[in-house]
């Protein structure tokens, strides 16, 4: 980290968005040596004045030309550089993603050299680098990757702002820097931990709960669920339905094989962070068991998401949870649950209470 | 570059002997010994004993009754020396650069011989090349990858600074005609 590049102007977030407008091509800040260079042609400046000295005016005049120089060669390093952004497709909460950036020098003849790259997102506090490049000589008409560790530390919606390109060269007594727009919008999916196995998984708690359908064979009625769109109407149990209110289909030994339902449960009056712990925890579940092969379903109390696998199905369970809030959870109350038919799947949402389903039982 | 801004002070013919022939040690001492530094020169203990004896040479020197700019010939003659035998690791070789212009400025104060305006010019060349190739280390070493600079030294940087010199020199002419005719404009005489 160098404090002479990072430092920067307090940020409020209407105040970036009305100095965006307005913001100059290039900006140039001197450096300690950029300063102390200055202070010497004055120096020197009043000197030559003071005595006429022919040779001190040539030093006087080849030290403002030098300055000129600098600010031309920086500017031939920075033009014609653009920056294009590689994300990784997924993104994960606390886990080391791989960010690239690729640096290309449109001109045709003049390298560009010693290219600092910040890479930035929007914060609260504004403009915030998460990471850093840095390419010391890209060659006319060349490309150079550049890549950093970039951890999010938290789920949710995450937009990437600018990219910042900086140089010192040529002699180190500047540094001019260009924004370059690169705004782009990315899902982090919660914190994934890891599961070790199916044992492992909490047989009962406050944050997330499984259920986990044994592969069975046979016709016997294993359990009741809701009714979904797309069920035949002989499947209804209609004596359970009169007794429960709602329609309840029966479902059968062998369907439910190696099917698991994550429960996430409305922590209530929990701390921010015991959510925090159960979504990830649920995330982490989602992800051990449909990487083991099974079909994964959740219920969350906002909404229900039918037992399904596959890749799309992943994202929107995760997704789900990477947008879930503490205020959403409450709204929930309020509401009946969703039913969510995974895309492409059978819509098929796993039934009433889990322990008596993991007890293998049908309920009363 | 050092050597060609300590030239520049030889020539004013204000420096003694013996503060060229310590230098010239310098010089060589420094270079033979740059792969292999001996345990002095990188002893703090032995370098500051160097500079107390150095800013006595000085302050000596101004109490003999020798002009100011004379004496800080002295002084950045032999601290250019000194700071070419410091081995330690350091960040930036701005210390020496900026040594090496105290030397020409202060040259340029005590001569008006012919051999300086070339001397000015060589000294461009050399401070542009050693300022482009210590900001690339510089970057790269901050980079976390202090080989790269040895790399990036290739004959675009080479021609970069042939122009930067020539450029420098055309910028700086108009620059120092007119520093000229305002001098004389300004002169009672």
């Amino acid at each position: 980290m160098d404090p002479e590049r990072d430092r920067r102007p307090g940020s409020d977030p209407a105040l970036s968005r009305s100095r965006r407008r307005f913001r100059p091509p290039r900006k140039l800040r001197a450096t300690r040596a950029g300063w102390c260079f200055i202070a010497i042609i004055f120096g020197v400046g009043f000197a030559a004045l003071n005595t006429g000295n022919n040779l001190l005016y040539l030093v006087l005049a080849l030290m403002l030309a030098f300055l000129v120089l600098s600010g031309l060669l920086s500017e031939a390093s920075l033009r014609g550089i653009s920056v294009r952004r590689r994300l990784p497709r997924e993104l994960f909460a606390k886990s080391e993603n791989r960010v690239v950036l690729r640096v290309q020098n449109d001109q045709t003849r003049i390298a560009s050299f010693a290219i600092s790259l910040e890479d930035q997102i929007e914060s609260e506090k504004g403009p915030e680098t998460v990471g850093r490049g840095f390419a010391l000589r890209v060659g006319p008409g060349e490309s150079a990757d550049r890549s950093y560790v970039f951890a999010p530390e938290r789920r949710g919606d995450l937009r990437f702002d600018r990219i910042r390109v900086s140089t010192r060269f040529p002699f180190g007594l500047f540094v001019k820097s260009l924004e370059l727009e690169a705004e782009e919008s990315l899902l982090v999916f919660p914190e994934i931990q890891t599961i070790r196995g199916p044992s492992e998984v909490p047989r009962a708690g406050f944050d997330a709960e499984q259920r986990l359908g044994h592969a069975r064979r046979g016709d016997d009625v294993a359990g009741l669920r809701e009714f979904l769109p797309g069920d035949g109407l002989g499947r209804v149990n209609w004596r359970r339905s009169l007794h429960a209110g709602r329609l309840l289909v029966g479902e059968r030994e062998g369907e439910a094989s190696g099917e698991v339902e994550v429960l996430l449960r409305r922590p209530d009056g929990a701390s921010e962070a015991v959510l925090e712990a159960a979504i990830s925890r649920a995330a982490s579940e989602i992800v051990a068991h449909l990487a083991s092969g099974l079909r994964v379903g959740l219920r969350t109390p906002v909404a229900r998401f039918a037992p399904a696998e596959g890749s799309l199905h992943r994202r929107e369970l995760l997704t789900h949870l990477a947008r879930m809030t503490r205020e959403s959870l409450q709204r929930a109350d309020a509401s009946p649950v969703r039913s969510e038919p995974s895309a492409g799947r059978a819509r098929r949402v796993a039934g009433e209470p889990l322990r008596s389903r993991r007890a293998g039982g049908m309920p009363a | 570059m050092s050597l060609v801004a300590s030239l520049t002070l030889w020539v004013t013919e204000q420096l003694p002997l013996w503060v060229i022939a310590i230098q010239c040690a310098a010089f060589v001492v420094s270079f033979a010994t740059r792969t292999r530094p001996p345990s002095f020169r990188k002893s703090a203990v032995w370098l500051n004993i160097f500079m107390v004896g150095i800013t006595t040479v000085t302050i000596r020197s101004a109490l003999e009754g020798n002009p100011a700019t004379i004496s800080l010939a002295y002084f950045t003659s032999l601290a250019q020396g000194l700071q070419l035998l410091d081995a330690r690791p350091r960040k930036s070789e701005f210390v020496l650069v900026a040594l090496a212009l105290f030397q020409v400025i202060l040259a340029s104060n005590l001569t008006d011989s012919v051999f300086f305006p070339p001397l000015l010019i060589v000294f461009l060349a050399t401070v542009t090349w050693t300022l482009l190739v210590n900001t690339l280390a510089m970057e790269a070493t901050e980079a976390g990858d202090p080989g790269a600079a040895s790399r990036a030294i290739a004959p675009d940087l080479r021609r970069m600074t042939a122009w930067a010199t020539v450029a420098s020199v055309s910028t700086a002419l108009p620059w120092r005609r007119k520093g000229r005719i305002y001098t004389s404009a300004g002169l009672p005489y």
